[in-house]
């Protein structure tokens, strides 16, 4: 037997299960938890409707019956609840999206977003451009020290070969394929995350 | 030219610098490699790292990021071969500092005051003289014109005497560089640097500890050489136990600590099973000669006067009764001198961290040898530290099955007589065929099932076979159609000079069209064209009568 509200229940489980993954928007199962809500309501209108009769010919109803319009009203709130912290946990999922992989999202990132959410993400993007923009004179990228660095410099070993890489001193490192580096750590940071290079923790 | 003090001149000079350094494929220059990373992170200096295993990776390796910087380090490798004139670097402001552990040094790096910079310590090596080697009518054979108006005589003496020099010249070459050996571990000077600016700490002691234990896994050192090594590294270990003790209060379990200790010479005893370790230990199966039956009967026969339970002997190591595991080495020891078992005991480091890992030093060096030998590079240089030792354990396990098919090797080789003397060289042909060939086409592997043949042939046939250097040969995984051929010296040279650079070097002049000389930085490696080899066995032959016939 399936106790009242337990899909809603399922519903947040699932979006603590795993926090950093997208799963696919679990629609039936809103639209069952839509269906149980109306149902609930309509059986509610339905009981205020009695009493509200009842309550013209007797000044005494039936305390029986506000028990239940009480239980129903809770089960109610409790799937809206249930519902929001579903939605709101995955949107922030999709915030950590933007931290991680930047403005523009691959196909398989997007797969599992709805069109609202996909909406969503892009008006986060502008508003995170627009508030990084205008921190101090040229704008500071906050998503490139999300961290405080442990050292200046990282060993890095390079996966594929990339070619000539000038640093910001105005030296030509080349990157070729079986080598490691002693390079700085925020100009190689890019170059990790596209996976030309790898970072070498000891 | 030598570089005597290593601060001033070598470590102070790399600061603020860009530096490529490039890594010779062995233990002993991996674990320099490690300190001298660890080093240069210390001090921010920006690095490129590239390994190499032949002459021609430097050259390329100079080639791409020869511009980016002004100092090269080499790392056991490079410095038995004119580095300027074999490699050519297109930079011509580039300065080498070599750390090699293989000698003898070329001569043309020795005396290179500008761009070649040694730091290995030299140890009465004999180098000639430079008057001896080099001459300024050296090679200039256009003199006479000029000398056309002088008295004949004059001439007919210079040329007298710029013959014999000549011939004294030669003569003082080939006898330096006649036979191949090695000095002091690369692994140890990197160390001596370190504690000389007082960086040193107890995984630096530990990677100093591996490189010293390779060279002794490979022979690549005298025993009592290891000996007095051994001796001065565990100063430092006690230095470190006390700096460590006067540090902390508590003490932290998951630190490394490391301990000295005369311990059984058992291969990966503590993770294998006793039965296991002691048949694939080369001098355990040679004493009993495992691959015969009797063999087998003998060890269990000293098994039983061990007092260990066979069921005990197959149990994992670490998962044997605890009232055995503590005391077997004792036995053992004891039952050493009935069995003649001279060589079970031997003196090694070993390192504790936690309450789990617990590593020999001369199993990690056998270890990361393997993984080394399957061509990956920088795996071997994860597995030595200390977060990664999942690596490690994984190439404790390789070789194990490593080890498995060389004794299975052994067996075969000389169950089918295929081991054979031609009365100055011992050698062996591993057929295409055979099931693990494949195996042993690598370096690593085939020395290792060199020196496990040899020992297995002597251990047979006693009589002057300890005299004979050991040739192999297998067909060669990453080149088909050569066969891989190694030369290892006679089982009675206590030391590790090995002649057969020299003499593959000379027979490759015999038979040259099917020979490839550089694919290796080891000059006791060659690649021989497969259908060639019977041609290449015999000039070897008739080199080895030669130098006999000399002496």
């Amino acid at each position: 037997m399936t106790s009242l509200a337990d899909q809603g229940l399922s519903l947040v489980k699932e979006i603590l299960r795993c926090p950093d993954y997208l799963q696919p928007m679990r629609e039936d199962a809103l639209r069952n938890i839509f269906e149980e809500m109306r149902a609930l309501n309509e059986a509610n209108q339905k009981d205020v409707r009695l009493i509200s009769a009842a309550d013209s010919e007797r000044s005494d109803g039936a305390p029986d019956v506000h028990v239940v319009l009480y239980v129903r009203h809770q089960l109610l709130l409790r799937l809206r609840r249930c519902i929001m912290a579903y939605l709101d946990g995955r949107l922030k999922v999709i915030r950590e999206f933007r931290w991680a992989f930047g403005p523009v999202l691959t196909k398989d990132l997007k797969a599992n977003m709805t069109d609202g959410e996909q909406k969503w993400f892009i008006d986060y993007s502008a508003s995170l451009g627009r508030y990084m923009s205008s921190i101090g004179e040229t704008g500071v990228d906050l998503l490139q020290h999300s961290k405080p660095p442990k050292s200046l410099y990282v060993e890095v070993r390079v996966l594929e070969d990339y070619g000539d890489f000038e640093t910001e001193d105005g030296q030509v490192v080349v990157l070729a394929k079986n080598s490691t580096h002693f390079l700085e750590r925020s100009q190689c940071e890019k170059l990790i995350r596209q996976g030309v290079l790898e970072h070498v923790v000891t | 030219m030598f570089v005597q003090d290593l601060k001033t001149e070598f470590y102070d000079v790399l600061v603020n610098q860009r530096v490529l350094v490039l890594c010779g494929a062995d233990v002993d220059a991996l674990v320099s490699c490690k300190i001298l990373q660890y080093l240069f992170q210390c001090d921010n200096i920006l690095y490129t790292l590239v390994p190499v295993t032949r002459k021609q990776d430097i050259t390329e390796a100079l080639e791409k990021h020869g511009e980016t910087g002004r100092y090269v380090v080499l790392l056991n490798c490079g410095g038995t071969f004119d580095i300027l004139e074999d490699c050519k670097p297109e930079n011509e402001n580039l300065v080498f500092f070599i750390a090699d552990a293989h000698r003898p040094f070329n001569v043309y790096n020795v005396y290179n005051n500008s761009q070649v910079r040694i730091l290995s310590p030299t140890e009465n090596e004999n180098i000639p003289g430079f008057e001896d080697v080099f001459r300024d009518d050296m090679d200039s054979d256009a003199e006479e014109e000029e000398e056309e108006g002088r008295d004949l005589d004059e001439i007919l003496e210079r040329k007298r005497q710029k013959r014999a020099w000549i011939e004294n010249r030669n003569r003082l070459l080939f006898d330096y560089t006649q036979f191949n050996y090695f000095g002091k571990a690369t692994s140890l000077t990197m160390f001596e640097l370190c504690w000389k600016m007082s960086r040193d700490s107890t995984v630096i002691l530990w990677y100093a500890i591996i490189g010293l234990s390779d060279q002794l896994v490979h022979r690549r050192i005298e025993s009592d050489k290891y000996v007095t090594e051994c001796g001065l590294l565990q100063g430092h270990m006690t230095r470190h136990d006390q700096l460590y003790d006067q540090n902390s209060s508590e003490s932290n379990v998951n630190s490394l600590k490391l301990s000295f200790d005369k311990e059984l010479n058992l291969i990966f005893l503590k993770h294998w099973t006793l039965l296991e370790s002691m048949r694939h230990t080369q001098h355990f199966a040679c004493r009993f000669k495992m691959w015969t039956v009797r063999g087998q009967k003998k060890i269990y026969e000293f098994l039983a006067e061990l007092g260990v339970p066979l069921s005990q002997c197959k149990q994992i190591f670490a998962s044997m009764d605890i009232t055995f595991r503590s005391s077997i080495k004792e036995w053992i020891f004891k039952l050493a001198d009935k069995y003649s078992l001279d060589e079970i005991g031997a003196f090694c480091f070993s390192a504790n961290l936690g309450y789990k890992h617990k590593f020999n030093a001369l199993d990690v060096a056998t270890a990361v040898n393997t993984i080394l030998d399957q061509g990956d590079f920088f795996k071997a240089l994860d597995a030595l530290s200390w977060s990664r030792i999942e690596i490690l354990e994984k190439g404790i396990e390789a070789s194990k099955t490593k080890l498995i098919s060389i004794f299975q090797q052994v067996q075969t080789f000389l169950e089918t007589r295929q081991i054979a003397s031609t009365g100055r060289y011992l050698y062996a042909v591993l057929q295409e065929s055979t099931p693990n060939s494949k195996l042993f086409g690598k370096p690593g592997a085939l020395e290792d099932l060199a020196h496990f043949l040899q020992a297995a042939y002597v251990a047979r046939k006693s009589r002057d076979s300890p005299l004979f250097p050991m040739v192999v040969a297998a067909p060669s995984v990453t080149f088909p159609g050569y066969s891989l051929v190694i030369g290892i010296p006679p089982q009675a040279e206590t030391s590790s000079r090995n002649l057969f650079a020299q003499v593959f070097n000379q027979a490759a002049v015999h038979c040259s069209s099917a020979i490839q000389k550089d694919a290796y930085l080891q000059e006791n490696l060659i690649l021989v064209q497969s259908e060639h080899s019977r041609q290449f066995f015999e000039a070897i032959y008739d080199l080895l009568c030669s130098v006999d016939g000399r002496d």
